[in-house]
């Protein structure tokens, strides 16, 4: 199916040039594809493509917005042009032509070089953390990531090292036919598999790449585009320009464009506006936890993708979750209608509903049962004394320092040592916040968290919820942070994951959210609607909505004020 | 030379269609050599495509061309016509069926759609079918699976020389479940040209009380079927492949009585969903449990609004002409051919290149599918395939097909190279056509 590209209006001439400003929380930008999150999406997209993306839209409710649209990929693939067999295991790729690496001799970006992405966003050191989304869909992924993780126990992790093992080696469902021709195999079919070839994972990768450990700021300096932008400086964690990259053909690019003629990343990890005396032209992005500062509320109750903003991690490898008492204890302390209040004031116009269910509305799965009334100390302090649970030291509750992480850990703090749990937020940058979150085992010892989870995409996206935050031994990667492992949850998972028919993919995920509630491997405290950026902040034009990214602004549209 | 089939002007709406030929009749007796000479087939060109599209015969073409013309413009009632009494009961005879329980449709796809959306089915309920349907029958079953939460079962058939009628019919036969309510499966196979036993599939579905639906696009025009006799409950047929009849026109047999001979099960309930003589208030009579029909099922899908009395009458003629030159003749003309093509596939290229069946005569057809590459990982690589089947088209004229499909056990889908053989074609154009393929296999490889 082809559907027209969104193009900012014409009827009002406009300059291209300018620098764009962006200001972003530093987890939020990391520009290696290899190694981002979902939530860099919007930043990986300036310099990077994938097989299929997406469309930015001015009216949000536009289905075409949550379709994807071929990108690298000619055509999506269907059964009707035939890239897709019967069974929806085999996807056949042609890729557009015209599409061109910035490099010296602008060699075309070719079906192996996504072959190479598939396998880089598998590396053991820096692996993708939406390797759990394609493990569990890609025929041989998981075993390919798996034996890689086990070689590299016993073997460098120099690039040279990792190159070697990533050119010997084969994904089995992952293979180019030619140049024009990719071809990739399921283990089963998936509802939302194009959807997640939108993911930064999925980006073609050139062999430049192989030179550099992934994640490394030494790949992160020597990035090579083939979208509208170029990297020219980059210090990960802090900033970066990009530049309009000279191999990029607006023609090859339906679904991009270029309009400033650099980008500025302001990466910080504290609350948003930072050192904007100077800027020509700046737009936020949203943090992790709160959504954007002064962000206004996309269409209410009948939008896609509201997010689960915040909830509260329980690290269950701490022995002070054992028993189903204590964990329901915190569940019962937190004041969910405090932190709406607290979401209210500070984010004037957005909806946001008290959650007891882990998947929020307009997400595939979501159940709006709510298994713990919200606020009862009382009971709290009754569950701990029938646990036996005696005072020890302070439980951590680590929080961004960025959006209203603190608030909201403040508040929960209160809460749970009110209720018998003592608590003591600890305030950690962007970076060693996700760190931790990443690796609990290796960045300190810590309780809880306060954490929030915005879809990865808008349709039949239950396992961004369900499967990402619950299942047991994942391989890296998900948003999985307290260790939760329950067989029956695990089950549930793959129960949804097997289906074909999404009403029953969606039952199999509201169990399995049903069941962790239940067991409070999580705490969702709100529910809040979509936000996308201020239409108008000052001296930015051209700001459009990329719904399935967050409904983050599509950069390479966002026009700045050029003087004269 | 060229075969006189001049008509009486008088019976140019076939109301003289059916029944045994005439002796006397030359089409009986003319060579294929000499039927040939009856299709608008392309001189220079060899075409061994009919799975997709056949060659009308002149005839056809000139019958569709002049009744456009007789109702182009007129002030008469064009609804009777459109509901083809005549033509109907002439085609049942052919098939073995009759008025009542034949409809010409607009192709095998709107057919198998109406029939799939007419049956009762509810949540819960399974249907099993293949991966190797076409996906007209596929999607109909998911949107049946989406909008009454159906269990759809999808098999994967074996493929290949060895396959016997026997591993098809238990492969069904162990998937059945006390929620299985329908079999569903091809006449024959598009992807592997694979005959499917369809009187011991319907043996199984009555001995578990389950609704037949076959897809018989490819049956019409092919084999001399008794379509009652093979037992099913339903069938949807292309007329514009073997048949070789226009371009937008099917065949539906719908059972409406019961012969138990043939079938005992009582009539499924049916919904006709498009239809304009359903009545409008109150229902149907009960469904026969006899050898009488209680209503006219066919009447209630035939009448779907103004209908192309053109093309009804075209299919006819064409139905016609298969009648007086025999279609046992035909049968035995296109499968002779069919078995020279697998002969030659097996001399040039393996007896392992095939995906059709070889040894089980039960099973082949005059459809074969094969892999011609020497390395089997090209039976997954559909450029080849594509390239394959346009340079046999560009360079020398050869109208082939590729196809793509499911084999169990493989996590590939995999592709083949697919020739049909039929009354027009000769041995010659077959060789043709391997050694073709064997020169541009070596060119590609």
């Amino acid at each position: 199916m082809t559907v027209a590209p969104y193009r900012p209006d014409t009827a009002v001439p406009h300059r291209c040039g300018g620098v764009l400003r962006v200001v972003a929380p530093t987890a939020a930008a990391p520009l290696d594809p290899s190694c981002a999150p979902a939530s860099a999406a919007p930043f990986v997209r300036l310099h990077t493509r994938q097989l299929v993306t997406w469309q930015a839209a001015r009216d949000v409710r536009d289905w075409q917005a949550v379709t994807p649209v071929p990108d690298l990929a000619l055509e999506v693939p269907s059964t009707w042009n035939a890239g897709l067999g019967a069974s929806h295991r085999s996807y056949v790729f042609h890729m557009r032509p015209g599409i061109r690496w910035d490099t010296p001799d602008r060699r075309p970006v070719t079906a192996h070089d996504v072959v190479r992405g598939f396998k880089r966003m598998c590396n053991p050191v820096r692996p993708s953390p939406s390797l759990a989304y394609f493990a569990d869909t890609v025929r041989g992924l998981a075993e390919f990531a798996a034996a890689w993780a086990a070689e590299a126990t016993h073997r460098a992790g120099d690039a040279a090292t990792l190159a070697a093992y990533q050119n010997a080696h084969e994904i089995p469902g992952v293979f180019a036919l030619d140049d024009e021709t990719l071809v990739i195999e399921l283990a089963r079919p998936a509802l939302d598999f194009v959807q997640m070839l939108a993911l930064p994972a999925a980006s073609a990768v050139p062999v430049e790449h192989d030179a550099f450990v992934p994640g490394s700021p030494e790949a992160a300096a020597h990035l090579r585009a083939n979208g509208p932008y170029r990297v020219r400086r980059h210090r990960p964690g802090e900033w970066a320009e990009l530049v309009r990259n000279p191999a990029w053909e607006p023609a090859a690019d339906p679904y991009r464009r270029a309009e400033a003629d650099r980008v500025e990343l302001r990466l910080s990890d504290g609350v948003g506006r930072a050192d904007a005396a100077d800027a020509l032209a700046e737009v936020s992005v949203a943090p992790a936890v709160g959504g954007l500062p002064a962000a206004e509320p996309v269409d209410g109750d009948g939008a896609l993708g509201w997010a689960l903003d915040p909830y509260l991690v329980l690290n269950l490898r701490d022995p002070v979750w054992a028993d189903l008492r204590v964990r329901q204890a915190a569940a019962l302390a937190v004041d969910k209608a405090a932190v709406a209040d607290l979401y209210r004031r500070h984010r004037p116009g957005v909806p946001v509903r008290v959650a007891g269910s882990l998947i929020p509305p307009g997400n595939a799965g979501h159940d709006t049962a709510d298994a713990y009334p919200t606020g009862d100390p009382a009971r709290a302090r009754d569950l701990l004394a029938a646990a036996g649970h005696a005072d020890g030291a302070p439980l951590v509750l680590i929080h961004p320092h960025s959006g209203l992480g603190p608030e909201v850990a403040h508040a929960c703090a209160t809460d749970l040592t009110r209720a018998g749990l003592p608590t003591r937020a600890v305030g950690l940058a962007d970076a060693a916040y996700t760190e931790a979150l990443r690796a609990p085992a290796t960045a300190g010892g810590w309780q809880l968290a306060v954490a929030a989870r915005v879809p990865d995409w808008l349709e039949h996206n239950g396992r961004v919820f369900a499967q990402a935050m619950l299942q047991a031994n994942p391989v890296p990667g998900g948003a999985n942070h307290g260790g939760y492992a329950a067989p029956e949850v695990d089950a549930l998972i793959e129960r949804a994951l097997d289906a074909a028919e999404p009403w029953r993919a969606d039952a199999a995920w509201r169990a399995a959210a049903e069941r962790a509630v239940a067991d409070v491997a999580v705490v969702p405290i709100l529910h809040r609607a979509p936000v996308a950026a201020p239409r108008q902040p000052d001296r930015v034009d051209g700001l459009v909505p990329l719904p399935p990214q967050g409904y983050a602004v599509d950069l390479t549209a966002a026009r700045p004020e050029v003087a004269g | 030379m060229r075969v006189s089939v001049t008509d009486d002007p008088a019976t140019t709406t076939a109301s003289r269609t059916g029944g045994p030929t005439a002796p006397a009749d030359p089409l009986r007796t003319a060579s294929f050599a000499e039927l040939r000479s009856l299709f608008a087939v392309e001189p220079d060109a060899v075409h061994l495509n009919t799975g997709t599209i056949g060659v009308m015969p002149y005839e056809v073409l000139d019958v569709n061309d002049r009744v456009t013309r007789e109702w182009n413009g007129g002030l008469r009632n064009v609804y009777p016509p459109g509901m083809y009494p005549e033509h109907r009961a002439a085609i049942g005879r052919a098939f073995g069926v009759d008025q009542d329980e034949m409809v010409i449709c607009h192709n095998a796809t709107e057919g198998v759609a109406r029939v799939i959306n007419g049956l009762e089915l509810h949540e819960g309920d399974e249907v099993i079918t293949t991966s190797h349907e076409c996906y007209s029958v596929l999607s109909n079953f998911n949107l049946l699976r989406n909008r009454h939460r159906i269990t759809l079962t999808v098999l994967t058939p074996p493929v290949g020389p060895d396959v016997t009628a026997e591993e098809i019919v238990d492969m069904f036969a162990r998937a059945i479940t006390p929620r299985t309510k329908v079999l569903a499966f091809a006449a024959v196979t598009l992807f592997t040209g694979t005959r499917m036993p369809v009187r011991q599939l319907c043996d199984l579905a009555q001995r578990h009380g389950l609704t037949t639906v076959v897809d018989g696009a490819l049956l019409p025009g092919l084999f001399d079927t008794d379509l009652r006799a093979l037992g099913p409950d339903f069938v949807t047929c292309s007329g514009s492949k073997f048949q070789c009849g226009p371009l937008g026109t099917g065949l539906l047999y719908v059972r409406n009585k019961v012969h138990p001979e043939h079938n005992p099960l009582p009539l499924p309930t049916f919904w006709p969903v498009i239809s304009t003589w359903y009545p409008m208030m109150g229902a149907p009579p009960p469904r026969t449990t006899t050898r009488v029909e209680s209503y006219n099922m066919g009447d209630y899908l035939q009448s779907a609004g103004s209908a192309s009395i053109a093309r009804g009458a075209a299919l006819a003629k064409a139905c016609e002409l298969w009648d007086r030159i025999g279609r046992d003749r035909i049968e035995r003309h296109a499968v002779a051919l069919g078995e020279h093509t697998r002969a030659r596939i097996v001399e040039r290229f393996g007896v392992e290149s095939l995906y059709s069946p070889l040894t089980d005569d039960r099973l082949t057809a005059p459809l074969v599918a094969f892999n011609p590459f020497p390395d089997r990982a090209d039976g997954w690589n559909i450029t080849k395939f594509a390239r394959l089947v346009d340079e046999l088209e560009s360079r020398h004229r050869i109208w082939t097909r590729w196809t793509e499909f499911d084999v169990a056990g493989s996590p590939h889908q995999h592709y083949a190279a697919r020739i049909c053989t039929h009354l027009y074609n000769t041995a010659e154009e077959v060789d043709l056509a391997v050694d073709a393929i064997a020169d541009l296999v070596r060119e590609l490889s």
